[in-house]
């Protein structure tokens, strides 16, 4: 019992006097517990949750035009009015999640209620952005309901409505004759309280080849946008960029680990004992780093090839390549002055590097996260590199489009870099 | 040649070196002899630049080491080996090689040279990680001759090998004495120094406490020589400085069954100097 208690005071004094130890095991859980905590409960945040949409009116009815405002009246959705092209152009450069067109025809369609084309919107999305695009599935029938409610509230608003129907069920074939009774007694049963429970019985029970058979209050045709835009050739062109960050991950935090892993082991003392200026010794690392990142783009895009990754405008992604591969080494470099230890360099690289994937998008949709988070997400490299690279492949992006993002990265990369080039440690070589 | 003028550094407000002034000649080998602690690694830090002095300064062939083309003259052997172990022994040899400024068909004879100097030719392309501790501290030593440097600093050359090795390192060690190069050897085994160093320091909390060739400091901090003589059956134990003197005095009053010498070693000296051992 007395050797079990030593060797167990032993360790816990150890861990007492691992700074970083302490760290992973007290501070990183607690950090971690409120980062999906600020996500899931929305704690810290004065506002709500948004999915940022834009609205196209194609239709210019004084319908549509209700129903666009009472849409951007909803709480969740930042909703902005825009062109078919701006809409566009805003969900392919990653700006809203999806461009909300009400065709034409809107109007006219919710004139006629219960018979002929229900009015009809259209969805353009992100295709990265499939959780936001059911919510917002759910939201716009929602808001049909909700409109189909408000007017029913009305019975005078619904004369020419009925009156309509009425017109086209007696165009109709087959429509059971109870139910043209039912209708020609609409007024007095619109005056009843059971207007809702008629509604469903019409739209859920009605015989087959009537024309309530199919009645839906609203139509949404969702729509990726590469259909239009000739972009995701194979949904490997949205995986890739993910996937080919976590490897980039990988190898940033392998690098900075692998300075410490120097200064340990003496090699680094030898390197400085060298004729070298201090300069050329990280910048070898960094060096080796930067290509290394630079090949694993090349390598996933050659691998990609045959599942349909193809670069649009390949220049433009070897400039994302680079810029992405600048970004990440300079983030080696802050890495191998996080601690002294390989072991505290590795945990606190490790934890930067994933809380830097948590913001940019890499593990939660960003619509999750409170406007705070999203906000602190734009210093994340992750959200640029991704971007960067699926502006490339499939997002369309042009130089006007791309570079701002690679001036992102580069500024990135370069002040991680001076941090960690200034306080890098050379006299515990 | 190297000389230390007045050297002084300090870990914040703990001094690790007080005030070293000494010169290591070409072809000399000069011990840094001291417990763990004495400063010995630090002044090795201060003699390849990567540490900056407190004060007093460092001249290695005339030139501040700090300065990237002064180190061209110095070769370094860490204690902590400082080799690539995923390399080969070749690999290592050739890449600190060409930091040096080494290239093509001139490295490779001197890595070839070298490796065939330490005995490690057969095994020059294995890892460096399946080596055994004497074949890594042979590498380490090689590595800090590639260039041939005019000054060899070796911190702990011999830490984890075996007596065969350890008189395999000696060997090289002493050759480059003869080759002219100047040796700073720093070590706490006073062994090592009496058998290896022409001129020992002694080195004790961050002080340089005493330099001189080993006949002289022990004949000056030695002591007496400690002799033991067993007659019929019973032992006895004189310190003296004549030991034959001694010796031939207590055989004319009886025969003796035995005797043992035990000369004064460094070990004495450093007790003498600072009133404790080498190992405590």
């Amino acid at each position: 019992m007395h050797t079990l208690l030593t060797i167990c005071v032993k360790d816990l004094r150890l861990l007492l006097r691992d700074r970083a130890g302490l760290f992973f095991t007290f501070a990183f859980p607690f950090l971690y517990a409120l980062f999906f905590g600020f996500v899931f409960s929305g704690g810290g945040d004065e506002g709500p949750r948004t999915i940022p949409l834009r609205l196209v009116d194609l239709d210019s009815s004084a319908v549509s035009a209700a129903f666009l405002d009472s849409l951007a009246a909803r709480p969740g959705l930042d909703a902005r009015r825009d062109s078919l092209r701006g809409a566009e152009d805003a969900v392919r450069r990653g700006r809203a999640s999806a461009a909300l067109l009400v065709l034409p025809g809107f109007g006219a369609a919710s004139q006629r209620l219960f018979g002929g084309d229900p009015p009809t919107l259209e969805l353009v999305h992100d295709p990265t952005r499939q959780a936001e695009v059911a919510l917002l599935q759910g939201v716009l029938m929602d808001q049909a309901f909700r409109g189909l409610a408000q007017r029913l509230e009305r019975p005078a608003s619904l004369m020419p409505v009925v009156a309509a129907w009425q017109d086209s069920l007696a165009l109709q074939v087959g429509v059971p004759p109870h139910l043209q009774r039912w209708v020609g007694d609409l007024d007095h049963f619109l005056a009843q309280e059971a207007r809702a429970e008629s509604l469903r019985a019409g739209s859920g029970g009605a015989a087959p080849r009537s024309g309530l058979a199919a009645w839906e209050p609203l139509r949404v045709k969702a729509r990726e946008l590469s259909i239009s835009r000739g972009g995701p050739q194979s949904p490997f062109e949205i995986s890739f960029p993910q996937g080919l960050l976590w490897g980039i991950i990988s190898v940033a935090a392998s690098f900075g680990i692998s300075l410490v892993v120097e200064r340990r082991e003496g090699t680094l003392r030898r390197l400085r004992s060298a004729p070298l200026g201090r300069t050329p010794i990280l910048a070898g690392k960094a060096l080796a780093c930067f290509l290394t990142i630079l090949s694993l783009v090349l390598l996933l895009v050659l691998a990609g090839r045959p599942l349909g990754v193809v670069a649009e405008r390949p220049l433009l992604l070897v400039a994302g390549g680079l810029c992405t591969a600048f970004a990440f080494t300079g983030l080696m470099l802050l890495i191998a002055v996080l601690g002294r230890t390989e072991r505290a360099v590795s945990g606190l690289g490790w934890s930067l590097l994933t809380v830097l994937a948590m913001l940019g998008g890499g593990m939660v949709p960003l619509f999750l996260m409170p406007s705070w988070m999203r906000a602190l997400g734009s210093v994340s490299p992750v959200k640029w590199s991704i971007l960067a690279l699926e502006g490339a492949l499939w997002r369309g992006f042009g130089w006007a489009e791309l570079l701002p993002v690679c001036g992102v990265l580069l500024f990135f990369g370069a002040f991680c870099a001076l941090i960690g080039l200034k306080a890098f440690r050379w006299s515990d070589a | 040649m190297i000389s230390l003028d007045q050297l002084s550094f300090a870990y914040g407000a703990r001094r690790v070196l007080d005030r070293l002034s000494f010169d290591l000649h070409p072809g000399e080998i000069l011990g840094l002899l001291g417990p763990n602690g004495a400063g010995k690694s630090t002044l090795m830090a201060l003699l390849t630049g990567l540490l900056d002095p407190l004060e007093g300064r460092v001249r290695v062939a005339g030139g501040d080491p700090r300065q990237p083309q002064t180190r061209r003259h110095l070769g370094l052997a860490p204690q902590e080996l400082g080799l690539y172990e995923e390399l080969s022994a070749r690999e290592n040899l050739l890449f600190f090689g060409r930091l040096q400024g080494l290239w093509g068909e001139g490295l490779r004879r001197r890595t070839e040279d070298l490796l065939a100097e330490t005995g490690l030719l057969e095994r020059a392309s294995e890892r460096v990680g399946t080596f055994s501790g004497g074949m890594k501290r042979r590498l380490n030593l090689a590595v800090a001759l590639v260039h041939e440097p005019d000054f060899l600093l070796l911190d702990e050359a011999t830490v984890g090998v075996d007596p065969q090795s350890r008189m395999a390192l000696f060997e090289l060690v002493e050759r480059q004495r003869l080759a002219g190069r100047g040796v700073l050897y720093a070590t706490h085994h006073m062994e090592e120094a009496q058998r290896l160093c022409d001129r020992v320091a002694v080195m004790d909390g961050g002080r340089l406490l005493a330099l001189d060739t080993v006949p002289a400091l022990l004949e000056r901090h030695g002591g007496a020589s400690r002799l033991e003589v067993v007659r019929q059956g019973v032992s006895q134990a004189v310190e003296t400085r004549d030991a034959l003197g001694e010796l031939a005095r207590l055989q004319a009053l009886a025969p003796l069954d035995s005797f043992t010498l035990r000369p004064p070693d460094l070990e004495q000296v450093f007790l003498h100097l600072t009133g404790h051992g080498l190992r405590d």
